[in-house]
């Protein structure tokens, strides 16, 4: 598992699109932090800061494109039969990945955490940092990262039913906005509808939820509840799709 | 002793209602090069997927006594292998690709190897997507030799490889062959495969017609002289008369028997004052045995019907 893990890795920062995310995600951060700096009014340094210079957009969009195109590309290139002609079984060639994935995904959000933190000292250091402050701080990057945790783990299970990449990616980009858009129609719903609090989308709040134990009352579920439900359903996504990969003829 | 390395027994394989192998068995020994014959669509690369554990099949394949089948892969730890054509990634070199594979200990070396070896060092550090038809089949095959193996399946390797490039590629085979790999190698290119192959598995519509030396096979398309004369057909006849076998008389095709002996036919001739205007040798050829062997199924066939 070792062998491929470091096989993965090897694929994925050989590739410009990673080479040129990592840059974009530091310049993106930097943009942020200057625009804190110099226009305090219309975007606080301390919001800024507590929203870890937006680097949640860029790691989400880029990680849904990447596990949208886990299988497709292989696929594509013609190389997913020679991943599975060798001494791995398929469930250790795609449980690779994904482990691969997730560690790439842990890495990103710690190396963009640590690189707000730098950038609040350089561009903020006026900025007291209080409890409350560092609280926000890692409450925001958990519910990112829970966030994109539940929606990798979606978009992987369709980049291994679908043969289109496009389509994942699609519902991946989807799932995110209609988390954030629709959320308020959710509750709204589910206030009148008591079972639909177990729907995959009310999980997605769990991040929210940990912030602010108050959202019980929207979500309808408690914290024990809302856990075990987004932990269950990502078990549920990725079984399926180690399921359905085996299934794929090559 | 020879030992068997791979083993296929009763192998079946259905895609829907359709049955693209028929009961396969054949075994191939350690060190041995067998070729994989049949026309497209015979179910050739069907059996090197099985193989392969990247297809589900009724049957039971071994690798160094180890079963193979899509949930156990673990006996290709020791297989190479190259399937219909080569799955590489554009945005790597050929040499980080080769580095990707490399498993085990000394893993630079291993790409150094395979590099010298298949003559790839003008290209090795072109990204792949650059690369001709050849130039992929080389780093494919490049592939499937880099960890060692002791098996080795090759499907068409040969696939647009210039004539240099295939010789260099025989040598290669015949050389890790002799180091005592085995290969199952498939391909259209006859001829190659006749230079290489000690054993033969001719397969046709799912069934093997026949798993046998090259030998053997070349056997039933003897050696033979074809002789021209200013009189065929009393030279024919004279042949005839002293016991020789002649085939056709149109240009005297007389196959090389095992107590023939080229002297006796030259005395027999010139003291019969027959002149000799062109007299030539012809070895057995692939391509005229294998359809010969295919043509004697489709009578049996034709009589089974």
């Amino acid at each position: 598992m070792i062998t491929l893990i470091r096989q993965e890795f090897y694929k994925l920062f050989k590739q410009r699109s990673t080479q040129l995310f990592l840059i974009v995600l530091f310049a993106f951060q930097l943009f942020f932090a200057v625009i804190s700096m110099k226009y305090p009014k219309f975007y606080s340094p301390k919001d800024a800061f507590t929203s870890n210079y937006f680097a949640s957009a860029p790691i989400l969009f880029f990680m849904i494109a990447i596990c949208s195109m886990l299988i497709t590309k292989e696929r594509q290139f013609g190389t997913l039969r020679s991943l599975l002609y060798r001494k791995f079984s398929y469930v250790q060639v795609i449980l690779s990945k994904i482990i691969t994935l997730v560690l790439f995904i842990v890495s990103t959000v710690i190396c963009s955490s640590v690189i707000s933190v730098i950038f609040k000292f350089i561009f903020a250091n006026k900025v007291d940092l209080t409890e409350k402050i560092w609280k926000d701080f890692l409450f925001t990057n958990l519910n990112d990262f829970l966030t994109l945790l539940f929606l990798i783990s979606l978009v992987i299970l369709l980049g291994t039913l679908v043969n289109s990449s496009n389509l994942a990616l699609t519902i991946g980009i989807i799932g995110y906005f209609v988390l954030n858009v629709f959320n308020q129609l959710l509750f709204a719903a589910i206030a009148k509808f008591e079972w639909l609090k177990w729907n995959p989308l009310n999980m997605m709040n769990l991040g929210v939820q940990i912030q602010s134990s108050s959202y019980h009352q929207l979500t309808h579920l408690t914290m024990t509840q809302i856990s075990i439900g987004y932990i269950v359903y990502v078990l549920i996504f990725l079984c399926l799709a180690v399921y359905s990969f085996r299934k794929k003829s090559v | 002793m020879e030992t068997n390395f791979l083993e296929i027994s009763n192998l079946h394989k259905s895609f829907g209602h359709k049955n693209v192998l028929k009961n396969i068995n054949f075994s191939m020994q350690k060190g041995h090069i067998v070729g994989l014959i049949g026309a497209n669509g015979a179910g050739k690369t069907t059996i090197m997927k099985a193989i392969l554990g990247i297809l589900t099949f009724d049957g039971k394949i071994t690798i160094a006594n180890q079963e193979v089948s899509i949930n156990q892969h673990r006996p290709l730890e020791s297989v190479g292998a190259l399937i219909e054509y080569p799955g590489l990634y554009p945005y790597l070199t050929g040499r980080e690709q080769l580095r990707l594979f490399a498993t085990g200990k000394n893993r630079e070396e291993k790409v150094n190897n395979i590099i010298q070896k298949l003559h790839m060092e003008r290209f090795a550090n072109q990204k792949t997507k650059s690369y001709s038809l050849g130039m992929k089949q080389k780093l494919g095959v490049g592939l499937a030799l880099l960890n060692d193996p002791q098996l080795v399946i090759l499907d068409e390797p040969m696939n647009g490889l210039d004539p240099k490039a295939t010789k260099e590629l025989r040598d290669l085979i015949v050389s890790e062959k002799n180091n005592g790999v085995t290969f199952l190698i498939s391909s259209h290119i006859l001829s190659e495969l006749q230079r290489i192959a000690d054993d033969v598995v001719v397969i046709n519509h799912g069934e093997i017609v026949t798993a046998t030396t090259m030998e053997n096979l070349l056997a039933a398309n003897k050696k033979f002289y074809l002789i021209e004369t200013d009189n065929n057909q009393l030279t024919a006849d004279l042949l005839l008369r002293n016991n020789y076998q002649v085939e056709q008389q149109a240009a005297l095709k007389i196959p090389i028997t095992d107590n023939f002996s080229i002297n006796n036919l030259l005395q027999l001739l010139l003291s019969a004052n027959i002149t000799i205007l062109d007299i030539k040798q012809q070895d057995g050829d692939l391509e005229e045995s294998l359809l010969q062997v295919l043509d004697g199924q489709g009578a049996q066939n034709d009589n089974l019907n």
